[in-house]
């Protein structure tokens, strides 16, 4: 059994140190301060320090100031809904999202357009690269690329699209509707002002 | 429907008084204005430094909130949301303008000895005794010199923290930003007014 370490030494943490300033302090640093002067130091100095802050008197206001705002508020107009503010953090993390989901989705698209044109071929690449999990899923996608591959339809698809040549076209169609797709997205995902409500 | 106007605002809740101002009545108006005027003015004013600009971004806040009144949350503190629109607010024009000077004797942009003196920090009197008043009022410049020295983020830190004794959580919902670095930022901020605080007095 090994013994606990001894933490009585070790300065206060910034969480401590904000804990002792409101008064209260778990034992630790208790007896830590009791003993390190430094930290002693650092709590009373920064007691002194929020108390000054505190004690802070405010700003006055110059006189006129609720009139002044009144003259320019609309009172009862209906108020514009304003669109679902989202603050640049939570902005970022819907595009990572969004990046990630249209990345997935493409690979997705990939092997199936890759699966539907060479159906042996990737049989084959699944025995060997893919197990467990990701092979079930790859099984899924084989069966609805089989599934497609039987429809009617699906002949004449691939007739289309037969060549590099053929293909050309629809790809480069594929790629602009992508583009545009991304564009409108970024606008409707675009950071809002700073000043922006929630 | 309207409902009944009340005889005392104040015993009413922000919430509360958000329902009547919804409802258009313009004393719900005056008085979240009244509420909130004076901290909402100190913060703008000790993060832009400059008395008249702190009044055109304090008149900016309140009309954003007021004249978007109908779309406030509820589940949230209407405290929180018109702090954090005034905290934008002046960190937007920060960083437009980029003030990093201080101007406790005065708007910067006052072109006249009466504008500066009509721009110049004033503070509401406390019933102190003359030595008193002096002291806290030579501290209290210090601090306010020392504050001014931060960077944009930490002042608006510290400040919400200490000087409108916020919660953390709320700060952190305010700035948009984790709760982790709202800590830092005030442990940071509080060890340099400490710094630039005995410098300011060494001085």
């Amino acid at each position: 059994m090994s013994a606990m370490p001894d933490t009585s030494t070790q300065h206060l943490t910034a969480d401590e140190l904000d804990a002792l300033i409101g008064g209260s302090g778990g034992p630790r640093a208790m007896s830590h301060t009791a003993t390190c002067i430094l930290c002693r130091e650092l709590v009373i100095l920064d007691r002194q320090l929020v108390a000054l802050l505190g004690e802070l008197p405010p700003v006055d206001v110059p006189s006129g100031f609720e009139d002044r705002v009144m003259a320019r508020v609309t009172i009862g107009a209906p108020t514009p809904v304003l669109a679902p503010v989202r603050s640049p953090r939570e902005v970022a993390a819907r595009r990572r999202v969004l990046g990630l989901t249209m990345a997935g989705s493409s690979a997705v698209a990939a092997g199936f357009v890759w699966a539907a044109a060479d159906p042996t071929a990737a049989h084959g690449w699944s025995g060997v690269a893919l197990s467990g999990l990701v092979d079930s899923l790859w099984l899924s996608v084989q069966t609805v690329v089989a599934n497609t591959a039987e429809q009617p339809w699906f002949g004449a698809v691939r007739d289309t699209v037969a060549t590099p040549v053929r293909a050309l076209p629809y790809l480069l169609g594929a790629a602009g509707a992508y583009a545009l797709a991304l564009a409108g997205l970024g606008r409707l995902l675009a950071e809002p002002a700073a000043d922006a409500g929630w | 429907m309207t409902g009944p106007i009340p005889s005392d605002w104040r015993e009413l809740s922000d919430q509360e008084v958000v329902r009547h101002a919804v409802r258009g009545r313009e004393a719900a108006y005056r008085e979240l204005i009244r509420r909130y005027q004076r901290p909402v003015f100190s913060l703008i004013y000790r993060m832009v430094r400059d008395r008249e600009l702190a009044e055109d971004l304090a008149q900016e806040t309140f009309v954003k909130v007021l004249n978007a009144v109908e779309s406030y949350r509820p589940e949230f503190k209407f405290s929180s949301w018109i702090f954090k629109i005034a905290n934008n607010t002046a960190i937007d024009q920060l960083r437009r303008r980029s003030l990093d000077t201080l101007s406790l004797d005065g708007s910067p942009h006052a072109a006249t000895a009466d504008a500066v003196e009509a721009t110049t920090l004033q503070i509401s009197d406390g019933a102190e005794s003359a030595l008193e008043e002096v002291t806290a009022r030579e501290l209290g410049q210090q601090i306010e010199v020392a504050i001014a020295g931060l960077r944009p983020e930490y002042r608006a830190c510290i400040l919400l923290r200490h000087v409108e004794g916020r919660p953390y959580e709320e700060i952190a919902e305010m700035l948009d930003l984790p709760l982790g670095t709202v800590k830092t930022y005030i442990h940071r901020a509080r060890n340099e007014l400490r710094i630039l605080l005995a410098a300011t007095r060494d001085a």
